[in-house]
């Protein structure tokens, strides 16, 4: 009976310390995502001709996809897509610290937007501008709670691969 | 009595051999057995963790866990009725089927639970957190959950060995532990993923149990459990390579059936019901087909068996050769039902269905008792002539059941059982009785001071004695005074 329980506690602590599988979302892009963090599916992207996963870790979310245009360009259309729910507030573009050498824009947001959750939620978008595209990190969590995983969204941005 | 005769062992007055019947199954209560206290101990650990999981749920949602307990009741029922179906001839004692069930509802389901979230945890760190999304499933539970599902099965054998016999018995508690497994199982899933209100339980319902109920845990750990039956029951006839073959060959099939239900592969996107009762077969129905093929194989062995064990018993009260032709088909057996009822009505077709079922009995009684005077032999075969003479005093049925006039005057001249009256008591010391005349027989309870008891038949000092409840066993006429008035 303990054989089998033992069996995968003794693996999962071999396992722990090979280097994590970075998950791709396409383009070449690829990230590394925490522990605690679960990959959902893949899922329709927000922009034509991209890629993009979900990812989730309880209340939290983050959709990460590729877009063709520029990041500033990428985040303006994602700001008019939020602004068309009635109940949700986006903050002005700020620059973000991504990495040396890596240009990145961010805007956070709150409110309600219920293709996402029932609850109010608050998170932040960050477009971060490789060479031959852009990548959004598109991060959420209940109201309240995404401060807590915030941290983690913000090394999984930093660690990006993005050609 | 008998001047010759050694002396009797003293009487003790426990355990009263008139409150019970010679036992012909084995006992789940086994407390000489560290299989059994292994059991106690983890069922015990298992209900700790089953309160505690049903009182989350109850939190979440009291009205759709109970919701969700009552539909699942209409779950439960069918499927041990049908399993019970197929279990004709020698039915489980109902204690070790619900241990079963036990097994795979309270203990089963804590350990998968534990032993799945740490492959889990080791199939993400080998293969990435995208292959773990969709694999993770298909590649941790199929081997953790039919592993301490089989073991559930494995243990009960080494408490009740002597219920495993036959492939039937394999599938039957495997087919139970999997039902406990489902049911709870199902029952988490109603709360947690499907929302726990009063429509996510019942589109649980409709996708977990009617769209597939046929084809999860009881049909896996079914096929299973029938190779580990072959293993235990063949391990003085067969090789043991054989017997592994058997044994991993169908928890093979098992695994992989369960591995082919939780793959990624076929199911549709959204709720497309048409594509779930699609997907649900093309994934299920190949080893459901299996399985049956599997129990008609067992079902006739079973029958051919059976057939073997009661050619000892032709000719004596219980079984006329006749009636052994009516047995030795299913078809028959209810052809013979079909041409009562038609001829004396339901209730004579009833009568001779009580018969039928006692006449099994007694065959699978003769299989495990070697002696042809054990006393539940002659308590059944004194059973069935009773149920014959009922029968046959009813107007049609010898003309119906086609029954030749030397047979009626062959079953005529049998010993008819005799009505009850007592003939002699219990002395005041109190008596043994035993299943066989045989004072070293283990098989002894003892008789209360002043029981009435009726004297069947006398071998030497031996007195095959019938109490007034019915039962029937072997006691020491030194034990026993007249009746008196």
């Amino acid at each position: 009976m303990l054989a089998i329980v033992g069996g995968g506690l003794l693996a999962a602590l071999a396992t722990s310390d090979r280097q994590p599988v970075p998950i791709t979302v396409g383009g070449g892009v690829s990230f590394v995502a925490p522990p605690d963090w679960s990959f959902v599916s893949r899922v329709e992207p927000p922009a034509d001709g991209g890629d993009a996963v979900l990812l989730t870790r309880g209340v939290a979310g983050l959709l990460v996809y590729t877009a063709p245009e520029s990041g500033p360009r990428a985040l303006a259309e994602l700001r008019a897509e939020l602004l068309a729910s009635p109940m949700m507030s986006v903050g002005d573009d700020q620059p973000a610290d991504a990495g040396p050498g890596v240009t990145a824009t961010r805007f956070a947001f709150s409110g309600v937007l219920p293709e996402l959750a029932a609850a109010p939620i608050e998170g932040e978008a960050t477009a971060v501008q490789g060479s031959t595209l852009s990548v959004v990190f598109f991060g959420w969590a209940d109201v309240g709670d995404y401060h807590v995983m915030r941290h983690e969204i913000l090394e999984m941005i930093s660690r990006a691969d993005i050609p | 009595m008998t001047a010759q005769a050694p002396p009797a062992p003293a009487p003790a007055a426990t355990r009263p051999a008139s409150r019970r019947r010679w036992s012909t199954h084995a006992r789940l209560l086994q407390p000489r057995l560290p299989a059994f206290w292994l059991f106690v101990g983890l069922l015990g650990l298992g209900l700790l963790y089953f309160a505690l999981e049903q009182l989350i749920f109850v939190l979440i949602s009291p009205v759709g866990w109970v919701l969700s307990w009552l539909l699942l009741v209409l779950y439960i029922v069918p499927v041990v009725l049908v399993v019970r179906g197929l279990d004709l001839y020698e039915p489980e004692p109902p204690a070790l089927m619900v241990a079963a069930f036990l097994w795979g509802a309270v203990i089963a389901i804590p350990f998968s639970g534990f032993a799945n979230s740490l492959w889990g945890i080791v199939v993400s760190q080998v293969g990435g957190a995208e292959l773990a999304a969709y694999w993770s499933a298909a590649l941790t539970a199929p081997f953790v959950e039919e592993a301490y599902k089989l073991l559930g099965v494995a243990v009960l054998y080494l408490i009740a060995r002597a219920e495993f016999d036959d492939l039937m018995d394999g599938f039957v508690y495997g087919a139970l532990v999997g039902l406990g497994f489902a049911v709870v199982e199902d029952v988490g899933y109603f709360m947690i993923h499907f929302g726990g209100d009063v429509g996510g339980v019942l589109l649980g319902f409709l996708v977990r149990v009617v769209a597939s109920g046929m084809y999860g845990h009881v049909l896996y750990t079914g096929l299973a459990g029938v190779g580990l039956a072959y293993f235990v029951i063949h391990r003085h006839d067969r090789s043991i390579g054989r017997r592994l073959l058997a044994l991993v060959g169908l928890l093979g099939l098992a695994i992989g059936a369960h591995f082919l239900w939780n793959a990624p592969w076929l199911w549709p996107e959204g709720e497309d019901l048409v594509g779930l009762f699609v997907a649900t077969a093309v994934k299920g129905l190949p080893f459901l087909i299996a399985l049956a093929v599997l129990l008609r194989l067992a079902r006739s062995r079973e029958h051919e068996a059976l057939i073997e064990a009661l050619q000892t018993e032709v000719g004596r009260e219980g079984l006329l050769p006749v009636e052994l032709e009516w047995l030795s088909a299913p078809g028959r057996r209810r052809e013979a039902q079909r041409r009562v009822r038609g001829a004396a009505g339901p209730a004579a077709a009833v009568l001779l269905k009580r018969q039928q079922r006692t006449q099994i009995e007694l065959a699978v009684a003769s299989a495990r008792m070697h002696q042809p005077e054990h006393a539940e032999l002659i308590r059944r075969r004194a059973s069935a002539q009773a149920l014959r003479n009922e029968l046959w005093q009813l107007p049609g049925v010898i003309e119906a059941l086609g029954i030749l006039a030397a047979m009626v005057e062959l079953a005529r001249h049998m010993p008819a059982p005799l009505l009850w009256q007592a003939q002699a008591r219990v002395a005041p010391t109190g008596a043994w009785a035993w299943a066989t005349p045989d004072h070293a027989d283990e098989r002894r309870g003892a008789l209360e001071p002043g029981m009435p008891l009726q004297v069947l038949r006398q071998e030497g000092y031996w007195l095959l004695v019938r109490a007034e409840s019915g039962w029937i066993g072997w006691t020491d006429s030194r034990y026993l005074i007249p009746a008196g008035p």
